[in-house]
């Protein structure tokens, strides 16, 4: 069972501009056999990071991960390629939250 | 997700497993953590427990009151944060629980960003497309975020 409660966004801040994101879902092994799921967001994926920062949202913290995983649907990663890419680093993650509801 | 399951063990532990994992990815890598209204309780006491593990904290919009949804970080010692603090706000947030005055007076002894002026609120005085959320200073606001955590000048106050 997920534990979907942490909602634990990623993204990796770059000091050069942003192109497209790059965004999985990692999964680590958690309490009682449950796994802890985060989003991992890179600006650009071919390029070394220059820090990593873990966002925490506002709010109830959840982005119900659960709900656009496994197969994340085209308004997710419009979502958050909105939030997150280039110029991305423009957006504040409270937004990211708001506009990536579907 | 309550403030208090933001301040518990559990919550701590997954935080730090999290922290770890980026480690094993990112060698070397500067890890900091931000957090946004209720999402600073989490940042501040994962930021007081991680200690030397992480870089620096970010603190926007912090939650400085309590609310029916709990304590915030009313009761918080910001001095339990090891390593370097940012707080960043906005001086019209008009949130309740998130006033502009504690940041100010925070920012005697930590870095502060503060930020005026923006877009006409489009939502709640809590929610993020108003100066909460820093409507229509998005930009400039997170430049300044991510030049601090990059060790770069950065503006104190925007704009």
């Amino acid at each position: 069972m997920n534990r979907i409660k942490l909602m634990l966004s990623i993204l990796l801040m770059l000091a050069a501009s942003v192109g497209l994101a790059a965004e999985a879902i990692v999964r680590l092994p958690s309490e009682g056999g449950a796994s802890l799921p985060y989003l991992l967001s890179q600006g650009e994926a071919d390029k070394p990071p220059a820090a990593v920062a873990v966002l925490f949202n506002g709010g109830g913290g959840v982005v119900g991960l659960n709900k656009r995983i496994p197969q994340p649907a085209p308004t997710f990663w419009s979502a958050h390629v909105r939030c997150l890419s280039a110029r991305a680093l423009r957006a504040p993650w409270s937004m990211c939250r708001l506009t990536s509801t579907p | 997700m309550s403030d208090a399951y933001r301040m518990s063990a559990r919550h701590l532990r997954d935080i730090a497993a999290v922290v770890a994992d980026l480690k094993q990815r990112f060698p070397g890598m500067k890890v900091y953590l931000v957090g946004t209204s209720r999402g600073t309780v989490s940042a501040a006491y994962a930021g007081a427990a991680l200690g030397p593990e992480i870089a620096g904290v970010v603190l926007s919009s912090t939650l400085f009151n309590s609310s029916k949804a709990g304590a915030g970080l009313s009761g918080f010692d910001f001095a339990s944060i090891g390593a370097p603090l940012l707080l960043v706000h906005h001086v019209d947030d008009r949130c309740s629980v998130t006033p502009y005055g504690p940041a100010l007076g925070l920012g005697q002894r930590y870095a502060l960003i503060s930020v005026s002026g923006g877009e006409p609120a489009r939502s709640d005085e809590c929610e993020a497309f108003s100066a909460h959320g820093f409507l229509g200073m998005e930009a400039p606001t997170v430049q300044a975020i991510t030049a601090w955590m990059l060790g770069k000048s950065y503006a104190r106050q925007i704009p």
